[in-house]
Parts: structure tokens; C-alpha cells; sequence
């Protein structure tokens, strides 16, 4: 099913705005993960763990299955489909697992939120749980900034799938055009 | 007149191969996951996001009450 024109940009503009406001909001997580991890005085943690459990929840977590969803809804939606280019399946993909990996941070971060609330946590405990939010925080954003540059170089290269596609739409055309 | 054969091209173009972009992409992501799978050796335990969490859960740590 092909979107009317208006329907393409709408989309697009909120898949777009999506995307990089999950990009930021990321980074800012980043912030907080490695403020968590360095440092030293309480506050200053606690701080940290409850602001990126809220920012997970109520921002990183809507915008990636805004994202997902929009991206979807564009692909299908335009001629680019979702299985013909290289670009836009891997993207997917990409994206897909981000938000995976994104869902099983849930429960790790409102540990660590709800021990710092509770207890506090000194500056060595929970060490390890601490650096695995700063390297998949680290990750994401790696993974996000090469989807972002899939989707504007949009590199050559259709699948099996899409040269099949193309071919029929082209013989189909022949077609119309003989009759 | 002498008909050459073009038989060769009533076969249409040869099928496109996989962009090299993409066999890069899957190499480094078989290498990512070489290492999830080293680690997990290594680190003698399970890679997971619940592997911080104490299996018996928080305790008599107050949860924080916007998660209910």
C-alpha cells in the first residue's frame, strides 16, 4: 500500500525527529551513566540513577518504538520497501536489536535507581552493573549513528527480493505500454 | 551476413552480488558476537541485563514509587 504524498512527509518528518531525539537522549543517558559510575559524593549519584531510569522509560524507550514504527510505516509505505534495499533492511535490523537490547535495560537501571533511592551506593559497589550501562549506552549510540548514516547515503545494493520486484513492476509497465 | 550470437544477453544482466558494505557489516557483527559469546566464557557467567539484579530481589529496598 503506497502513502498519499502528504502521508510520506508526515512519516517522515516524525520518523526523522524520532530517530535523532532518541540519538540525543542517549547521549544524555550517557551523561548521567558515566556521572553515576565517577562519582564521588551521594547526591550526585542518586541523581544520576533516577534520571536515567525516568529518561529510559519516559523518553528513550517511546521514541525508539516511535522510530520503529514510523521507519516501518515509511518503508512500507514508499517505493523503498522494506526487503528490496540493502540499506533499509539492515537499518531495520539495526534498529530492531537496539530496542531489544534497549528492553532488557529496563530492569538492570531500576536497580540501581532503587538502591540508590534506598540505600545509596558507594562509590565501588554494583561496579560491574554500573559499567555495562556506559558500554551499552556507548554501543547504542554507536549503532544509531550508523543507522542515521544508512538512511542519508542510502548506499546501493537490492536484495534478491527487490531485483525480483523491480523486474516485475518493469515488465508490467511493458505491458500496459503495448496495450 | 554472418549473425553473431547473442545469447548471452537474452539472459539479461547477471545477478547483482552482495554489496561489500554489507558482507563488512555482517563480519564485524560475527565479530561482536564472538566476543558476547568469549565473554560469557570468560566472565564465567551469563551475559544478561539481569545478571546485576539479586536473585532474591531488592530486599528491604524502597522501590521508587512512579514505577509502582
Amino acid at each position: 500500500m503506497k502513502l498519499p504524498p502528504a502521508g510520506r512527509r508526515a512519516a517522515l518528518t516524525t520518523h526523522v525527529l524520532s530517530s535523532l531525539g532518541w540519538f540525543g537522549a542517549v547521549i544524555v543517558f550517557l551523561v548521567f551513566a558515566i556521572a553515576g559510575m565517577r562519582g564521588r559524593d551521594q547526591s550526585t549519584i542518586r541523581a544520576a540513577y533516577v534520571a536515567m531510569d525516568l529518561s529510559m522509560r519516559y523518553a528513550i524507550v517511546p521514541l525508539a518504538f516511535a522510530a520503529l514504527i514510523t521507519g516501518l510505516v515509511s518503508s512500507l509505505g514508499t517505493a523503498w520497501g522494506l526487503f528490496r534495499h540493502y540499506w533499509v533492511l539492515v537499518k531495520f535490523l539495526l534498529i530492531v536489536v537496539a530496542t531489544v537490547v534497549l528492553l532488557l535495560q529496563l530492569t538492570p537501571i531500576g536497580y540501581l535507581a532503587d538502591v540508590a533511592v534506598g540505600t545509596g551506593i558507594a562509590p565501588g559497589q554494583l561496579t560491574e552493573a554500573r559499567l555495562s550501562l556506559v558500554v551499552h549506552a556507548s554501543g547504542g549510540l554507536v549503532v544509531l549513528l550508523v543507522a542515521t548514516v544508512l538512511a542519508v547515503y542510502k548506499p546501493r545494493g537490492m536484495t534478491a527480493h527487490g531485483r525480483r520486484h523491480t523486474k516485475a513492476a518493469a515488465t508490467q509497465r511493458a505491458a500496459a505500454g503495448q496495450t | 551476413m554472418i549473425k553473431r550470437s547473442d545469447d548471452h544477453r537474452d539472459a539479461g544482466p547477471p545477478p547483482e552480488r552482495m554489496p561489500r558494505w554489507v558482507k563488512i557489516m555482517l563480519v564485524v557483527v560475527g565479530i561482536l558476537a564472538l566476543a558476547v559469546v568469549a565473554h560469557q566464557f570468560i566472565g564465567g557467567g551469563q551475559h544478561g541485563p539481569n545478571r546485576h539484579v539479586p536473585a532474591g530481589g531488592l530486599g528491604d529496598v524502597p522501590r521508587l514509587e512512579w514505577r509502582g
